[in-house]
C-alpha cells in the first residue's frame, strides 16, 4: 500500500495546476481588489492614491447604496420564494402518473437552456408596451384598452424582471426537487394513504421531510445566484426607471464603468464578496450536517 | 358514505384537473420559447403594427439569410454575430477542456488522498465557484489593461477557466466519492501507481460524471456575459451573449434580429440539454447535496 508521505506528495502534484490557476486568478485578484478598494484609482494611468476607508465611508453613507441593497433583497426574496413555491407545485405535479410524463419532464428543462441574455431579449420583446405579445393578449381578451408599460413603470419593472428570471430558473428548482421526490419511500406513502391522510397532511408528513435538505440547498444556492443578478438588468432596464431596478451588482458596474470610479467599484464588489462568503460558509456547514 | 358514482365523478374530475395543470405548465414553459421562434420568422412590418394581431400572416427567412450571409449582403452586425458564434465555441470549448483536465485530477486528490490543508482548499474552490463575477471585474480589468489583454478571446478563456475549474473540482469531488473504493484497491494490488489507478480505473468509471460536468461547464461558459462584455471590446473578440445584447442596445432596437439571433444562440445549449438531460440532472443534483 501507499505510504503517508508519498500519498500527500502525489496529492500535491495532482492539485498543483488547479491550485496555481485559482491562486493566480482567484486569490491574487481578490487581494488586489481589497487593496484597490482602499485607493483612489486614476482612470487613465491606473495610478493609485491611498485614501484608507474613504471609499467605504462614502458608500455606506450613500442612500443609493442602501436603496440598491433593498432592491437586491427584494429581488432575492420574491424570486426565490416564488420559485420554491412554484417549484414544489410543479415537481409534485410531474411526480404524478399521466400520459406523456417523460416528454413533459424533458421539455420542462428547456427554458433553463436559453442563455440569460437571450432570455432578457425575449422578455424585452414579450413585455414591449406597444407591440409586445403580453399586451396584445390582454387587449384581445378585453382586459386592458391600452398597453401597459411593464418595464418603464417603476412599480412594475422589478417584478417583471423577477418574472423573466423565474421563467428561466424554475426548471432548475423543479429538476432538483423531482430528484428529491424519487427518494420518497413508497411503503410510507402507501401507509398514509391507508390511514386516510389528506393530500395536505401527506405533503407535510411524507414529502416535505424528504425534500427539506434539497430545499435548503436550493435556498442557499439560489440566494447566491440571485445576489449576482446583472445580465438581465443590463438588457431590460439598465437599473432604471429612476434606479428602481438598480441591484447591487449593477450599482458596482455603474460606479466602475460609468463614473470610472474603480476604487469605489472595488469597494462595493468587496461588500458583495463578503455577503457571498457568509452564505458560502452557511452552505458548507449545511452540506456537512447533511452527510 | 360516498356512493360509487360520486367517487367515480371525483376521480374523473381529479384526472381532468391533473391534465389541465399539465397543460398550463406546458404553456408557461413552451409559450415564450415558441414565441421567440415565431417572432424570428415574422415580417418586420407586422411586428411593429399596432393592434391585436398575434400570428404572422406570412413567413420570412430573411433574417436568417442575413445572419448566415446567404444573400451576400450581411450587415456589420450580422458579421459580428457570425464571428461571435465561432468565438463562443472556442471560448466555451477550450475553457471546458482545460477545466476538466486540471479539475478532474485535482478533485481525485481531494476525494481520496490525505494531505494538509485539504478542507481549506476545498472551501476556497467552492467560494470561487460561488463568488459573483462582479467581485473580480475591477482587478481583472486593471490587470488586463496594463498587460494589453483586453479585447482578446484568450483573456476570456483564462478567466472562464478559473471559474469553471472551481465548479469541476467541487462536483467531481462529490462524484468520485460515490465510486466504491474496492475498485481502486484491486488496481493498487495489481501494482498500479496512484495516477495509474486514476487513469485506468477512475476515469472510465466516472465517464458519466465527466459528461455531466462537461455539458454544464460548456453551458456556463456559453452563457457568461459580464466578463465578455468588458473584455471583448473589439468586434473580433465578441462572444454570443455580447453580440446578441447589441441587437437591443447598441444600434437601436431590432426585435426581429433580437429573436433570430436568440434562436441561433439557443440551439447548441438546447440540444445539449435535450441529449444530455439525464447527465445534466445528475450533475446538478449530485454536486449540490453530497459533500
Amino acid at each position: 500500500m501507499f505510504k503517508k508521505n508519498s500519498e500527500s506528495r502525489t496529492a500535491y502534484m495532482m492539485i498543483a495546476p488547479a491550485v496555481l490557476i485559482i491562486l493566480g486568478l482567484g486569490i491574487f485578484p481578490v487581494g488586489y481588489s481589497i487593496w484597490l478598494s482602499f485607493n483612489k484609482v486614476n482612470p487613465l494611468s491606473f495610478d493609485l492614491d491611498f485614501i484608507g476607508l474613504e471609499n467605504y465611508a462614502q458608500i455606506l453613507s450613500n442612500a443609493k447604496f442602501w436603496q440598491s441593497i433593498g432592491i437586491t433583497l427584494y429581488f432575492c426574496a420574491v424570486s426565490i420564494a416564488l420559485q420554491i413555491v412554484l417549484g414544489i407545485m410543479v415537481s409534485m405535479l410531474l411526480n404524478q402518473k399521466f400520459v406523456g410524463r417523460g416528454l413533459v419532464r424533458a421539455l420542462i428543462l428547456l427554458p433553463w437552456a436559453v442563455p440569460t441574455i437571450v432570455n432578457a431579449n425575449l422578455w424585452n420583446w414579450i413585455l414591449n408596451s406597444n407591440y409586445g405579445i403580453l399586451n396584445r393578449l390582454l387587449m384581445k381578451a378585453g382586459l386592458i384598452s391600452e398597453g401597459i408599460p411593464w418595464l418603464s413603470d417603476g412599480k412594475l419593472a422589478l417584478n417583471m424582471i423577477i418574472l423573466a428570471d423565474t421563467w428561466r430558473m424554475l426548471p432548475l428548482v423543479v429538476i432538483m426537487l423531482l430528484a428529491g421526490l424519487q427518494t420518497v419511500s413508497q411503503s410510507v406513502l402507501e401507509a398514509t394513504i391507508v390511514d386516510g391522510a389528506g393530500r395536505w397532511k401527506r405533503f407535510w408528513c411524507v414529502y416535505f421531510p424528504v425534500l427539506k435538505p434539497m430545499l435548503l440547498v436550493i435556498l442557499v444556492l439560489r440566494t447566491i445566484q440571485a445576489i449576482r443578478v446583472f445580465d438581465i438588468i443590463y438588457v431590460l432596464t439598465k437599473g432604471g426607471p429612476a434606479n428602481k431596478t438598480m441591484v447591487i451588482s449593477f450599482y458596482s458596474y455603474f460606479e466602475t464603468f460609468n463614473y470610472l470610479n474603480y476604487g469605489k467599484g472595488s469597494a462595493i464588489a468587496m461588500i458583495i464578496a463578503v455577503l457571498t462568503l457568509i452564505l458560502a460558509l452557511v452552505y458548507f456547514r449545511m452540506l456537512k450536517t447533511n452527510d | 358514505m360516498k356512493t360509487r358514482t360520486s367517487r367515480k365523478i371525483k376521480k374523473t374530475a381529479a384526472t381532468v384537473l391533473l391534465y389541465l395543470a399539465v397543460i398550463i405548465v406546458l404553456l408557461w414553459t413552451m409559450g415564450p420559447l415558441l414565441w421567440m421562434a415565431v417572432s424570428s420568422i415574422m415580417p418586420g412590418r407586422e411586428m411593429l403594427e399596432s393592434g391585436t394581431r398575434i400570428l404572422p400572416s406570412a413567413v420570412t427567412l430573411e433574417r436568417y439569410a442575413v445572419i448566415f450571409g446567404i444573400d451576400g449582403q450581411a450587415t456589420q452586425q450580422a458579421l459580428v454575430f457570425r464571428r461571435s458564434i465561432l468565438n463562443s465555441v472556442i471560448v466555451a470549448g477550450v475553457s471546458t477542456l482545460f477545466s476538466i483536465v486540471f479539475g478532474s485530477v485535482a478533485a481525485y486528490a481531494f476525494s481520496r488522498l490525505m494531505f494538509k490543508g485539504k478542507k481549506a482548499l476545498l472551501f476556497v474552490a467552492m467560494f470561487f465557484q460561488l463568488l459573483p463575477p462582479i467581485s473580480l471585474l475591477v482587478p481583472y480589468y486593471i490587470m488586463g489593461s496594463r498587460t494589453g489583454m483586453v479585447g482578446h478571446i484568450i483573456t476570456l478563456i483564462i478567466i472562464d477557466t478559473n471559474f469553471i475549474l472551481a465548479y469541476v473540482i467541487w462536483v467531481m469531488n462529490g462524484y468520485y466519492k460515490s465510486i466504491p473504493r474496492d475498485l481502486e484497491e484491486a488496481g493498487r494490488i495489481d501494482g498500479c501507481t496512484r495516477f495509474g489507478v486514476f487513469w485506468r480505473i477512475i476515469v472510465p468509471t466516472a465517464a458519466p460524471g465527466f459528461v455531466a460536468v462537461g455539458a454544464l461547464s460548456f453551458l456556463m461558459a456559453w452563457d457568461e456575459f459580464l466578463y465578455a462584455l468588458v473584455f471583448s471590446q473589439s468586434d473580433s473578440a465578441k462572444t454570443i451573449p455580447v453580440a446578441v445584447s447589441e441587437f437591443s442596445t447598441k444600434y437601436g432596437v431590432d426585435y426581429g434580429m433580437m429573436m433570430t439571433s436568440g434562436v441561433v444562440a439557443t440551439i447548441i445549449p438546447l440540444l445539449l440539454a435535450l441529449f444530455f438531460q439525464r447527465y445534466i440532472v445528475s450533475g446538478l443534483t449530485s454536486g449540490a447535496v453530497k459533500e
